[in-house]
């Protein structure tokens, strides 16, 4: 039988109260995007604030008493959020580089590009997975330019490809998701190393065929879900390598120009 | 990715489902003691319908009017039965109100490029389902599901001597001031979060360690990649506004199977079991947790065949 007493109800108040200050911090922290899409950080702010002041309240009611069990696990989400909050530990994924992201440092950029006496459409890939999608395709004819991180199989090698993808977050990590196109090399390219970021010019061209196994379902390789296009492929006419993107993840996707990119 | 990249990614997943869920979680308790302070049990009993059909009617109507999520709604869902609002209304409202409200429904919409079929396919299994759990645990007093160790319901109890029954339970009525608000959004919060975290403890480890090259084998089949998804879908505890990205991701599976996740994720999953676990009794939680996984996992099928 637990002991139910008032030191416990002053540990839960207090483990209660430390979470919502854990979500303030983490709400001005420059790594929120690394958990969560930082279109919520004002929320994980205002309720973070709340959460403290019903911490507070719940240590102080008087009378309370709380049995051990629930102070300790809240306690321990505690430790393993300041963990994170203080920066404890790196950044997990497939070569995201840890790059801080700022949104204050964003500017306003063209949705277009002029490159080799073409202009590229500015858009990132879930927009242009999304683009893909569309029927009548609205893509026909048109010239894009968009970033995202190699991923190589034996299987595309041998066909002369590889694919691309890049992590699209909805709302919180967990249901991020890899999205992506294989790619076809112009004439005479090298392939790029796997896990190098690329700039990618081209235009997408319908499958001449379903794609097999191997490019359709890549999790093994990116150790999560992983689309690649199933109506599209991408031709490129130049493929850059680049440093990570800051943020690498894809935060937003837009239905028309100027895309997010 | 290597064995510490999945023990890091496994605790930022837990993180990332924990403080996505977090803010709705609080809301949710915030508007459970608002319902507890402020709504009289006798006010209820006047104006709510007697009509059980008209109770889930009520419960559907307020699904789409007030967007929730549903790891705030099952505090909500708890403070309303508690203050004597009817199972047909408030586990209609708790399993519906999360999927067909207009929020949802918009990220539905731009998930699967506008296609129509997917959105009322969602709308209408997940209305029938959770009218089905409301009709069917409907039949017994919102008292008799909750846990006992939570304070019970106090229907019918009007005067300070009615509420001193004895029985070792507070049932005098609860603060109004802003402080005592508190004091109850916090130990709602509180209760609820332990939940919370089991099932995004559990949910990471699916994320964080389950193979996903089987998914490749059962796209081609309607019944496996329909029993697959509906199987994800509680795994993974995807939120509502995102779950329809996800199963616009899940390239090559029948419409029927991506509706199935749409369907049941918001209904049934890890985070909702843990929760439910913590407030309702193992019948009602079995209720609500078989219920709307046979409904949705026949009712997508027979989408799936009438339609593609």
């Amino acid at each position: 039988m637990l002991v139910r007493s008032r030191f416990w109800a002053l540990a839960e108040g207090l483990a209660v109260a430390g979470l919502g200050l854990c979500m303030l911090m983490l709400a001005f922290s420059q790594d929120y995007w690394m958990l969560l899409n930082p279109k919520f950080r004002w929320l994980t702010g205002s309720a973070g604030g709340l959460l403290a002041l019903c911490g507070l309240a719940i240590a102080l009611a008087p009378g309370r008493r709380a049995g051990p069990l629930r102070p300790l696990l809240l306690a321990a989400l505690l430790v393993v959020g300041l963990g994170w909050d203080l920066g404890a530990w790196s950044q997990p994924g497939v070569g995201t580089g840890g790059a801080a992201f700022n949104p204050q440092q964003r500017q306003r950029i063209a949705s277009r590009l002029s490159h080799g006496g073409h202009e590229y459409i500015k858009i990132n890939l879930a927009e242009l997975f999304l683009l893909a999608e569309k029927k009548p395709p609205a893509w026909a004819g048109k010239r894009y330019v968009f970033r995202g991180q190699v991923v190589n199989t034996p299987a595309l090698e041998a066909k002369g490809r590889f694919a691309v993808v890049r992590l699209s977050v909805w709302c919180c990590l967990a249901d991020a998701v890899w999205v992506g196109f294989s790619v076809s090399l112009p004439p005479g390219a090298e392939p790029p190393a796997q896990g190098q970021w690329v700039r990618l010019y081209g235009r997408l061209e319908p499958r001449p065929a379903a794609p097999d196994q191997s490019e359709a379902v890549m999790d093994k390789v990116t150790n999560r879900l992983t689309a690649i296009n199933e109506r599209c492929f991408f031709q490129s006419e130049e493929v850059a390598p680049i440093p990570a993107p800051s943020p690498p993840y894809m935060f937003q996707t837009r239905s028309q120009e100027p895309y997010a990119y | 990715m290597n064995q510490p990249d999945q023990i890091e990614l496994f605790f930022s997943l837990v993180l990332a489902l924990f403080w996505e869920a977090a803010p709705f979680l609080l809301l949710g308790s915030l508007v459970g003691a608002l319902v507890e302070a402020f709504l009289s049990p006798e006010l209820l009993a006047r104006r709510l319908p007697r009509s059980r059909l008209a109770q889930v009617g009520l419960g559907l109507g307020a699904g789409m009017l007030l967007p929730t999520c549903e790891c705030g709604v099952v505090p909500v869902a708890r403070r309303l039965l508690e203050r004597g609002v009817p199972p047909s209304t408030a586990l209609t409202y708790m399993l519906a109100g999360p999927v067909i409200n207009p929020v949802v429904l918009i990220s539905t919409y731009v998930a699967f490029q506008g296609r129509w079929s997917m959105i009322l396919g969602r709308v209408v299994v997940v209305g029938l389902s959770a009218a089905a759990v409301g009709l069917w645990l409907g039949r017994r007093a919102g008292g008799g599901l909750l846990k006992p160790d939570k304070p019970l319901p106090v229907p019918l109890l009007s005067s300070p001597a009615e509420a001193a029954c004895g029985c070792g339970h507070d049932h005098s009525p609860p603060g109004r001031t802003p402080w005592s608000i508190l004091v109850r959004t916090g130990e709602e919060f509180s209760s609820m979060a332990v939940y919370l975290l089991a099932g995004a403890v559990a949910a990471a480890a699916v994320k964080a360690f389950l193979p996903l090259e089987i998914l490749g084998a059962v796209r081609g089949d309607l019944l496996l990649s329909v029993g697959t998804m509906m199987a994800l879908a509680v795994l993974l505890s995807v939120c509502s506004e995102a779950d329809a990205f996800v199963a616009a991701s899940f390239l090559g599976f029948p419409p029927a199977s991506q509706l199935a996740f749409i369907a049941l994720g918001p209904m049934v999953d890890l985070k909702l079991l843990a929760m439910w676990g913590g407030a309702f009794r193992k019948g009602a939680v079995l209720a609500l947790a078989l219920l709307p996984t046979l409904l949705v996992g026949a009712l997508s099928l027979l989408w799936g065949w009438l339609c593609w």
